[in-house]
């Protein structure tokens, strides 16, 4: 039998890197098969869904060895036109792959790029906006998408090449419950529809695992293990010992200290509201919460339902025109980003962002000294925010040099090194494996409980899982209002259906 | 935000043959009624791109204190000969800033000047607003290829304007991000300024490099290759209005360039034919 993709012997280290990043990879996939590749952050999924569409190592400086098989032929020899619209490639981040203003044109670009006539890139960009259930967006500015939207669009950019196989990049890490199970009911219409060959590079097993016909587990460049529909469940104690979520395990709650009730709220605002423009319908309404001290409360939701905003509003970003914040029990009618400095810590969606310093030690210290603490507070600030996410051994590095999860924790650092009380944190989870999950919120839930009740957390989180493990309570937005409010287990038992439909629940078990 | 060019029938070369006329006759042109004219039809073209209130505000914010400026610098500072002060500021004999200046003074021929310049801003500043609210930026890679001009131009210029957005938000969470632990931007004769500038500029410029990183791969990975040719889901095809409208346009900013070096040639006395004397007439009084 032809197979749609094999690797044989297939090993690959980037220029400059110390060690392989593919480990003499032997695999075989068949046509019309949908295979899960899991691992830990850099086992090497993203670099071998790249060798098959020829990204690597014809657009990346590294050294290829072994060889790489599409549909029989040596990928070597293989030109790169036919090659990519033999295996499409969707990368994890639809805002960084969308280069066209216009969807019509981003989904006509690929096919542009196969000089095929005007006609017929007609005809395949209907048919791929069709596909991936993206024609109502024909021709609105990408710019104007949602994240799911965006994600849909990213996906017709791709099909509109015809691909006999389609390559996945953790197409799923960006989107809320619902936006996830709409893309993957579509891959799974496409695999039964087309026969569409499916690799899918994710490390939320739960999500994909509905749609795969084989699980592939890599570490470190290397497949630890190959296991068929029928023996998915001989996997799970190999994903438990690599820290990975196991499907239809909910994360256990970690113990914690009791929120001190009696105390004034750390912040509290009613009847908040928030429009971006007079006659644009409310991004928040009629908002009233609070976060208790010693509390983590998790503010949850899908793609665009307002929790970016609520942070907003909260830290002084936005101006608030409706309603009224309380910051530590001092009503702040006039909130602005000054007036909370160095009391609340703000960890923004992108941390690299928020990273300026040479090292990951100067990046701490650069708060207190901006803040003209007194130095050896100064060097105490530093050295314990150092030490609450284990940043010690990296303190001379160059933070753009470290790993994303650990670009986190600097970032996470350097806040805490000013002394704020209370946390708002935007999506901190966001793209992370379990195990770096699970690492960061107990760092977090840490934080809190040593704080003798006097520090809290606002934690925005897609991640059903992650908010019941560590948060005290739940508010659940859905289209700038109030969904569900109350202890966070109570609150998201109730995910995945009903008014809560767009979280995913916390088992991870919302495949297509 | 960008507007469809193509979706409302026009073409980017006709926008860039649009703009290079109106480039040429802002600068040929001398006199206000003729400046006047130009001024308005680039104004005009800026209100028929059907602008939304925030860039009307815009628009009428840069030419408010571009005008503002050149006319007030103009007809204060306007410094050559002859110069008629019609309102004295500050006599040379008033203490300090007299002495100084040898006196302040708005001259008539300053303000004359002042409209002149103000006038071809307003016609230039129009037209290119128009052009980049109308122009969509995958056109740009048709009308590179249609003029024979390298793709990968295009596509960087195509790139640029599609994630100028995204970099824009990005500094400003960057500074966001800093003003919340702390740094101050006013104050210190603008050293706080800078640091801030410098501050935000290597998490923006890391940001962006790894974004045109995945952007290139994103495109490679879509069979894009500059060296290969391409098609275009819509070939650009200029209307029959669009090419009367651009021929007039080119051919009248010719007439005009040409008319201008002639009597150029005239006036400094390099070049002179006396059937070319009601052209030169016409130029120094209309033109």
């Amino acid at each position: 039998m032809t197979h749609a993709i094999a690797w044989r012997g297939a090993r690959f280290r980037y220029a400059g890197a110390p060690a392989d990043a593919l480990r003499g990879i032997d695999l075989a996939i068949a046509p019309g098969e949908c295979v899960l590749l899991t691992g830990p952050t850099g086992c090497g999924k993203s670099t071998l869904l790249r060798t098959a569409n020829g990204l690597i190592p014809r657009e990346s400086a590294g050294r290829l060895e072994g060889r790489v098989e599409v549909f029989g032929q040596d990928a070597a020899g293989i030109p790169s036109p036919v090659l990519r619209s033999w295996v499409g490639l969707l990368f994890q981040n639809p805002e960084d792959q969308l280069l066209c203003g216009r969807v019509e044109d981003e989904v006509a670009f690929g096919p542009e790029n196969l000089a095929e006539p005007p006609g017929a890139i007609a005809l395949r960009v209907e048919e791929a906006l069709a596909r991936a259930s993206a024609s109502a967006k024909r021709t609105s500015l990408c710019a104007e998408l949602s994240g799911g939207e965006k994600q849909r669009v990213a996906l017709a950019s791709v099909l509109a090449l015809h691909p006999r196989v389609l390559a996945l990049d953790e197409p799923t890490s960006q989107l809320d419950g619902r936006a996830s199970r709409e893309i993957l009911r579509s891959l799974a219409a496409m695999k039964r529809e087309l026969g569409l060959t499916l690799l899918i590079a994710e490390h939320r097993v739960g999500r994909v695992l509905p749609l795969a016909d084989r699980l592939v587990v890599l570490e470190e460049g290397a497949v630890l293990g190959v296991f068929p529909r029928e023996r998915f469940g001989e996997a799970l104690p190999l994903l438990r010992s690599l820290g990975l979520e196991a499907p239809g395990e909910a994360p256990a709650r970690a113990p914690r200290a009791p929120a001190r009730a009696e105390a004034p709220p750390l912040v509290r605002f009613r009847r908040l509201g928030h429009r971006y423009a007079k006659e644009a319908p409310p991004a928040l309404a009629d908002l009233s919460a609070e976060l208790a001290p010693g509390e983590i409360l998790a503010l949850m939701g899908p793609n665009g339902s307002g929790k970016s905003t609520l942070l907003g509003l909260l830290a002084g970003l936005l101006r608030i025109r409706e309603g009224e914040v309380e910051w530590f029990g001092r009503p702040r009618p006039r909130l602005s980003l000054s007036s909370l400095t160095g009391r609340v810590g703000f960890l923004f969606q992108n941390p690299d962002l928020m990273l300026s310093a040479d090292t990951v030690e100067g990046e701490v210290a650069l708060g207190p000294r901006l803040l003209r603490r007194p130095a050896a507070e100064a060097r105490r600030a530093v050295a314990r925010g150092m030490e609450a996410l284990g940043l010690p051994a990296l303190a001379r590095r160059n933070p753009f040099s470290v790993s994303r999860g650990e670009r986190l924790r600097v970032a996470l650092a350097a806040l805490l090194a000013c002394g704020p009380r209370v946390l708002l944190l935007d999506e901190p989870t966001a793209g992370l494996d379990r195990g770096l999950r699970q690492r960061l919120l107990e760092d977090l839930r840490r934080w809190v409980d040593e704080g003798a009740g006097e520090r809290g957390i606002i934690l925005c989180t897609h991640d059903t899982g992650s908010a019941l493990q560590c948060a005290d309570r739940a508010l659940v937005l859905r289209e700038g209002r109030l969904a569900a409010w109350g202890p966070a287990a109570e609150v998201l038992a109730g995910a995945g259906r009903g008014a809560l439909a767009d979280l995913e629940p916390a088992d991870g078990g919302s495949g297509p | 935000m960008i507007a469809s060019s193509r979706a409302a029938g026009r073409d980017p070369r006709f926008l860039a043959g649009c703009l290079l006329a109106i480039g040429a006759l802002a600068v040929a042109l001398d006199s206000i009624p003729s400046l006047g004219a130009l001024a308005a039809a680039g104004l005009g073209w800026a209100l028929a791109a059907r602008p939304g209130w925030r860039r009307l505000l815009l628009l009428a914010a840069a030419l408010g204190l571009s005008v503002w400026s050149l006319m007030v610098s103009q007809a204060i500072f306007y410094n050559q000969l002859p110069r008629t002060a019609i309102l004295v500021l500050a006599p040379p004999d008033t203490p300090v800033i007299g002495t100084l200046t040898g006196g302040l003074a708005i001259y008539r021929e300053g303000i004359w000047h002042g409209a002149v310049q103000s006038l071809r801003l307003v016609a230039t500043l129009s037209a290119g607003l128009a052009a980049a609210w109308t122009l969509e930026p995958s056109g740009l890679l048709a009308a590179f290829a249609s003029l024979r001009l390298p793709h990968a131009l295009a596509f960087c210029a195509t790139a640029a304007i599609r994630f100028l957005p995204v970099t824009v938000e990005e500094a400003h969470v960057a500074l966001r991000a800093q003003r919340m632990r702390g740094l101050r931007i006013g104050g210190r004769g603008g050293a706080n300024a800078l640091r801030a500038l410098l501050s935000i500029a290597r998490p923006v410029l890391a940001a962006s490099i790894r974004r045109a990183e995945t952007a290139a791969l994103a495109a490679a990975s879509r069979g894009y290759d500059p060296a290969r040719r391409r098609t275009s889901l819509r070939p650009l095809r200029m209307g029959w209005g669009e090419r009367i409208v651009l021929g007039a346009a080119l051919a009248a900013a010719l007439a005009a360039v040409t008319a201008k070096v002639l009597y150029l040639l005239y006036a400094s006395g390099l070049y002179h034919h006396p059937a070319l004397a009601a052209l030169y007439t016409f130029t120094r009084e209309a033109l």
